[in-house]
């Protein structure tokens, strides 16, 4: 969280999360080239590294379309999200090594602009197995280019985070086209039947990891709350709730989060002004509702950040009859001062 | 209290609040299409694989080999053996035994001491690997074997790479 522009707000968290990205990238590298190295003489170096990087874009991919949804549903993967932007940094910088080294390899060497030659070498777009794979994998270089240049909060204010959001979203047409890629491309020379298992187990794990999040989602939306009383409607208990922590109710399609801290309930809208984080699944730090996906806070009496920061998120009315929390699901202006409800 | 209410809607309404729910429902669409869409790709690249291209052999099948050895001559590189079946057909034998470096030859055979392909018989033709077996005349006969010999020709580079007599 930052009020100013800078380029990556360092802290030892992030720095100790890239070592580690910069160490594992290394390490596969070195080893896919020293295994095929010896196990394949022949073949030359550009190739190693032409395969070698498009391996570990294709598994970084994997691992960062998962983070997601593995956040939906478990809790503890959160501090993978923190970070995801790097990652999606690093994976698309190697995507771009493996996207080079091909166009110089296969495009490069002749009298045709390498370009040119990319889109024109081969035109047969009515056979599945002679496809011209390579441009569905240009096509995704793209996509991911696009993202790695706007994966900063300055992009996300500037073009809006609904702008921001749906540039972010395509990279999912960039999988399918980095799957289409590499079955039409690479696996019609493989004989070696493990590379597809492989990928079909990648996508599979992926479909069924976001299906079963966003089925999850749906149905924490559905919960129907039916008690209601003078515009309030019951929620739960309040021993419901721990300390510092909140539970987030959806009424009127809205998901609300109430928070427990030093004996009082606060009710804030639950969408982080940042990038949408569930602010419900955050904790109290420092005073603050702190937002678990990149540590945005709010103070939990009016939903405002506190000075310098400007953030605002809207706020409501919460009352507690006996152990009973009842809710209104109206919600103030962003940034109200609300007094919270006191229980005993 | 209807103003109230008016100005609160008002925020509720606002388009950033508002985007998160329509993201959510957008993400689980998309994974719905991919559910069908990345297995399909999938499924169709696999199906779309070009066989790999196998060893064939220009010659017809091998024939079955005939019962009775009556001649064997053994060189390096091949085994070469006069057979002959039940009811006295004759059939000449090529084993190689190491891949030959020539691609492919013919088998001719000719008078013994003569070196002249263009007179030669034309028994078959070989290639680098393989067992062969060519079903040959009564000329071949165990009693006229001195009277010729096998010639192993290189018809690209036109040149007798060996002669062998049993």
């Amino acid at each position: 969280m930052s009020a100013s522009y800078t380029a990556v707000g360092w802290n030892r968290q992030k720095k100790n999360y890239d070592w580690f990205i910069f160490g594992f990238c290394v390490l596969y590298l070195a080893s896919f080239i020293i295994v095929m190295a010896v196990t394949n003489p022949d073949y030359t170096f550009e190739t190693a590294l032409i395969r070698s990087t498009s391996t570990l874009a294709l598994l970084l991919l994997h691992v960062i379309l998962s983070i997601g949804p593995l956040c939906r549903l478990n809790k503890k993967m959160l501090p993978l999200l923190y970070n995801r932007r790097h990652l999606g940094v690093t994976m698309f910088t190697i995507a771009l090594v493996h996207g080079s080294f091909s166009i110089f390899q296969f495009h490069a060497l002749g009298n045709v602009n390498p370009f040119v030659s990319l889109f024109t070498s081969n035109t047969q777009f009515n056979s599945l197995s002679q496809f011209p794979f390579q441009a569905l994998g240009f096509f995704a270089l793209i996509v991911f280019f696009l993202m790695a240049i706007t994966s900063h909060d300055f992009w996300l204010h500037n073009l809006s985070p609904k702008v921001w959001k749906t540039l972010h979203m395509l990279v999912y047409l960039a999988y399918l086209l980095i799957i289409l890629h590499v079955m039409l491309g690479a696996i019609q020379y493989e004989t070696n039947p493990v590379f597809i298992v492989i990928l079909a187990i990648g996508s599979g794990w992926l479909i069924v990891l976001h299906l079963v999040a966003g089925y999850k989602e749906v149905s924490k939306d559905n919960i129907h709350y039916s008690l209601q009383q003078a515009g309030f409607t019951y929620v739960c208990e309040t021993d419901e709730i721990a300390d510092n922590r909140a539970k987030i109710f959806c009424i009127e399609k809205e998901r609300i989060a109430v928070y427990k801290f030093e004996n009082k309930l606060y009710a804030i809208h639950n969408v982080c002004k940042h990038q949408g984080g569930p602010l419900g699944e955050g904790k109290i730090i420092d005073g603050c509702i702190t937002c678990p996906w990149h540590g945005y806070q709010y103070l939990p009496n009016n939903g405002q950040s506190p000075p310098p920061f400007k953030e605002k998120v809207s706020t409501y009315d919460i009352r507690i009859e006996g152990t009973k929390v009842w809710l209104n699901a109206t919600p103030y202006p962003e940034g109200t001062e609300r007094p919270g409800a006191i229980f005993q | 209290m209807a103003v109230l209410i008016l100005v609160r809607r008002g925020v509720h309404n606002d388009k950033q609040i508002n985007m998160i729910k329509p993201l959510r429902k957008k993400h689980l669409q998309i994974w719905s299409m991919l559910l069908v869409l990345l297995p399909v790709s999938i499924i169709s690249a696999v199906l779309a694989r070009p066989k790999p291209a196998t060893d064939k052999l220009l010659q017809p099948a091998e024939v079955a080999a005939y019962p009775i050895i009556l001649k064997t001559a053994e060189k390096a590189n091949y085994t070469i053996r006069l057979r002959k079946s039940d009811n006295a057909g004759l059939q000449l034998e090529w084993i190689n035994k190491k891949t030959l470096t020539i691609p492919t030859a013919t088998i001719y055979k000719r008078a013994a001491g003569s070196n002249k392909i263009k007179d030669g018989y034309l028994i078959g033709r070989i290639e680098a690997r393989g067992s062969y077996r060519f079903t040959v005349d009564s000329s071949f006969q165990t009693g006229n074997t001195a009277s010729y010999q096998l010639l192993l020709y290189d018809f690209i580079h036109q040149q007798i790479i060996d002669s062998v007599k049993f």
